[in-house]
């Protein structure tokens, strides 16, 4: 029986139902139906960990984000279901942990085990929304792609390591690969693919603004190589960035819980084994900030375009990070592990006229909570 | 139930209603008439500085009785209106605030409607007659509802958090927000609700706004034949926010003669902390406001909408005169609660003060109430479901906690023992006879105002034991209880499409 929250008798439903199925709920004559429902701003910004001005990192420039943050909700202590590319995006996509969907590397899609799983886009899609993807939101491979989350086709969605660069020196041949772990051009913004990403999500805006729209944008950096233009290098003095404040192995830690961080000896400017000089360990995180401060920019044209757009009061924004890094840090680079550095990842909701807009918070949240939050905050069915 | 039973069943309940109904040609029909957020500054009650065009608040007062000290049941929207269609106050109903739904709490409760239909009327809404977000408008109370229009794109398909999304309403009028306040453009706090929060002249006609569609309909229905007596409820909802309508109605105002309303900076010292922190529920926007520039914009903007208002009411009686029941139909126009702005340094409702609860309150029946009187005795709009009852010959409902206003209605100036009371939120309560305004918070603490020598209400008599005796003479008109509130809408998931309630968890 409906209305199950109320002490209801027989008569009681007849007389309010009765009359409800007897004469039909009359829709005023001309009245124009048109959806105003919240669009959603996703942003997926890879290998980010917290190193941002409003997490407490006083080293990092990133003014766009705080200026996020200050719209919606910090989750101080969001972790991600598992520190690996492709495992964090499908949990997180589909509101699955790894476990269920088993997808635990990055060669499995997830339609594998899942086949009619409806992802978080496609959800939408389904609800009426123009869902697009600009950018890296799956696992960078096209065996990883999903086309049914999309109403149009992918755009720059995966991008090979030769053209993340764009010096010579670092594109020797038609089909090279990785080549320095660093990159510093004195380029424009969309001479890298981020800036091309966010020209592109900027266009997609402008196209989209007068439909209900589902719009994902995956920014590159700072996953490696770390190649962004010149004037975001040049916002840091490497000098006073600090080195690892933890450079040791945790005492008592089992070796499986480590790596060799193969992913990055596979640079050419990187030892095959044994730890990094100095100078080595300086430029890498002085790179990995200086593309944070690169991927903070193309952030700040969104937010940027969404006013200019008068999107932003029609628009819920989050922004997450698919998982942390370590900089050095326990004698580790890269992600993969379960400690801290690797499972804690930013995560800001902020969806228009919030309450509360601009806290933080310390409460325990996971990347699986990401799907049932957004489709609650614009008033979909939870599935 | 099976689909096809609960249609046979319901075909039988409205048989075995139209055979019950009681003869009924000589019961008048009802135009009832609500205005939203409209406090004492209409001309009638002379609460703004300056000059209000309200030539039809005027006209309805030489129709019949005006009510110079009628006060609302609440403050804010849906307690307010649900009290007054029900009949039954918030402290007896738990129903206290806007983030409730009244229906799934009140399943068994008859509303003002669902009586009228039970006694042989058709019954037929238009605009804002319930509280006017998703789930407060049960399409089964009515024989016909012509839903509300906004101007802005707020509120019949705002997002309810855990709901679906009603597909109806309208965009962002062109050039949002017309009053140019970048928060609101932007959609950050403050304002609360930025997705009202403006104001400004439309380049529309009167019938082309969405209170003038609404009116449209009641224009057309007052002019077609109708065999059974009728209850008519028209529900405008200027001058709620957003402050727009065409642009005549601001040209009224000439910028440079809005009075702004007297404020006292040490105001609040003798208020209670309770009375101070409903002040303060809205003060960022009024700060806003102010930083902004615009508050002499923004009253000039609620003078405009009360006066399109108005000029909406002219319509709907000019088409009831024009009818064939201009003889033998009860005409009421009632606004759900008052609004500040900035008096008591509080914007918006949801106070206890004179500005919050006093409302425009028109009675006008014909061989019953006297042309042109007026009555000060203090009334609450609780009594108008009682009233409507004696006054249509409706069956008794004694379970109601309003008194019927005939007696006042023959005579102004009879004797009335009974103060209004207001309620906002469970245990604040406001009694105001003729003279005085009793104030009591949850907490125990109290403000008296002799409104005599204080219109203003700035100076709280409650600690001076020369009024001992006034405070505990009114006291024992507070309720006996105060319901505890009933589930907020977070208790349940809403599904609009077959308007029912379910409670999370429930299986």
């Amino acid at each position: 029986m409906d209305c199950k929250g109320s002490k209801m008798n027989r008569r009681d439903f007849l007389r309010r139902f009765g009359y409800a199925a007897a004469v039909p709920f009359l829709p005023a004559a001309g009245a124009k139906l048109v959806d105003i429902r919240f669009n959603v701003l996703f942003i997926a910004v890879d290998d980010l960990r917290p190193t941002l001005r409003c997490c407490g990192d006083h080293i990092a420039l990133t003014p766009n984000i705080d200026r996020l943050a200050a719209r919606g909700t910090l989750f101080n202590r969001a972790y991600c279901q598992q520190a690996v590319c492709n495992p964090s995006r499908a949990s997180l996509m589909t509101g699955r942990r790894p476990d269920t969907i088993k997808v635990w590397d990055l060669a499995t899609h997830f339609r594998k085990t899942s086949p009619h799983i409806v992802t978080l886009p496609q959800h939408f899609k389904q609800h009426g929304y123009h869902s697009q993807c600009v950018g890296k939101i799956y696992h960078g491979k096209k065996s990883l792609q999903d086309p049914p989350s999309w109403s149009v086709p992918e755009k720059f969605n995966v991008a090979v390591k030769r053209e993340q660069y764009v010096l010579p020196e670092n594109r020797p041949g038609q089909k090279s690969g990785k080549m320095a772990a660093c990159e510093c051009a004195d380029v424009p913004d969309n001479a890298y693919w981020d800036g091309k990403i966010a020209d592109e999500a900027i266009k997609a805006l402008e196209e989209n603004r007068d439909k209900p729209f589902f719009l994902a944008v995956g920014l590159m950096k700072p996953h490696l190589p770390f190649s962004c233009p010149k004037k975001y290098w040049d916002l840091y003095d490497r000098d006073r960035i600090s080195p690892p404040t933890n450079p040791e192995k945790p005492a008592g830690a089992p070796e499986l819980a480590l790596h060799d961080w193969v992913e990055l000896r596979g640079y050419n400017d990187i030892p095959n084994k044994g730890p990094l000089p100095p100078d080595k360990i300086a430029e890498l995180r002085h790179g990995y900030y200086a593309c944070v401060s690169y991927t903070d920019a193309q952030i700040g044209k969104l937010l940027d375009a969404l006013d200019r757009l008068d999107l932003a009061r029609d628009t819920v924004i989050v922004l997450w990070g698919d998982h942390g890094w370590h900089l050095g840090e326990h004698a580790l680079w890269c992600k993969n592990t379960n400690f801290e550095l690797d499972t804690r990842a930013p995560l800001i909701v902020a969806a228009p006229g919030q309450r509360c807009a601009g806290t933080k918070t310390n409460a325990l949240v996971e990347f699986v909570d990401t799907y049932p939050t957004l489709t609650e905050l614009c008033g979909l069915l939870i599935i | 139930m099976k689909r096809r039973d609960f249609l046979k069943l319901a075909a039988l309940s409205m048989a075995s209603l139209t055979r019950t109904a009681k003869a009924s040609d000589n019961k008048p029909n009802v135009l009832f008439i609500a205005v939203d957020d409209m406090n004492d500054w209409v001309s009638y009650l002379g609460g703004y500085a300056g000059k209000v065009h309200t030539p039809n608040f005027d006209r309805l007062a030489r129709r019949g009785v005006s009510f110079t000290n009628a006060h609302s049941p609440s403050t804010v929207c849906n307690p307010s209106r649900t009290a007054i269609m029900t009949g039954l106050r918030p402290s007896t109903t738990g129903v206290y605030n806007n983030g409730q739904w009244w229906r799934p709490a009140l399943p068994a409760v008859v509303t003002m409607p669902e009586h009228f239909r039970a006694n042989g009327y058709s019954v037929h809404g238009g605009g804002k007659i319930f509280h006017h977000t998703l789930g407060n408008n049960p399409p089964d109370l009515w024989d016909e509802y012509f839903p509300q229009i906004q101007d802005t794109a707020w509120h019949y398909d705002y997002p309810v958090p855990g709901q679906h999304v009603a597909k109806r309403g309208i965009h962002w009028p062109e050039g949002f927000p017309l009053n140019g306040i970048e928060n609101v453009r932007l959609g950050k706090r403050p304002p609360a609700n930025y997705r009202e929060f403006d104001w400004g002249p439309l380049d529309k006609t009167d019938l082309e706004m969405g209170d003038g569609q609404m009116v449209k309909w009641a224009l057309d229905f007052l002019s077609k034949p109708h065999e059974r007596p009728f209850f008519l409820a028209a529900g405008i909802y200027r001058p709620h926010l957003a402050w727009y309508t065409p642009r005549k109605y601001f040209d009224l105002y000439p910028p440079d003669r809005i009075a702004l309303p007297a404020v006292r900076e040490d105001d609040l010292d003798d208020v209670p902390p309770i009375g101070r922190a409903m002040a303060r529920a809205r003060r960022a926007d009024f700060e806003l406001v102010k930083e902004s520039g615009k508050y002499g914009e923004a009253v000039q903007a609620y003078l405009a909408s009360i006066s399109f208002a108005d000029a909406l009411v002219g319509r709907l009686l000019d088409a009831l005169d024009r009818s064939d029941y201009a003889r033998n139909t009860v005409v009421l126009l009632w606004s759900d609660h008052g609004w500040h702005l900035g008096e008591k340094g509080a914007w918006h409702k949801r106070t206890l003060w004179e500005r919050a609860t006093h409302v425009p309150f028109f009675i006008t029946a014909p061989g019953v109430t006297p042309p042109g009187t007026t009555c000060v005795r203090p009334v609450n709009l609780i009594d108008i479901y009682p009233t409507l009852i004696d006054l249509c010959g409706l069956e008794a409902r004694p379970e109601l906690d309003g008194l019927s206003l005939i007696p006042l209605l023959k005579n102004p100036t009879a004797k009335r023992q009974r103060p209004s009371l207001t309620t906002h939120e469970r245990g604040n309560h406001a009694l105001r006879t003729q003279r005085w305004r009793y104030i009591r918070y949850r907490d125990g603490t109290e403000e008296l105002y002799d409104r005599e020598s204080d219109p203003n209400e700035w100076t709280n008599l409650a600690e001076k034991p020369a009024y001992a005796a006034v405070k505990k003479d009114m006291a024992r008109w507070l309720p006996k209880s105060d319901a505890p509130g009933v589930p907020t809408k977070g208790a349940y998931s809403f599904d609009p499409e077959t308007y029912t309630w379910t409670a999370k968890g429930a299986k």
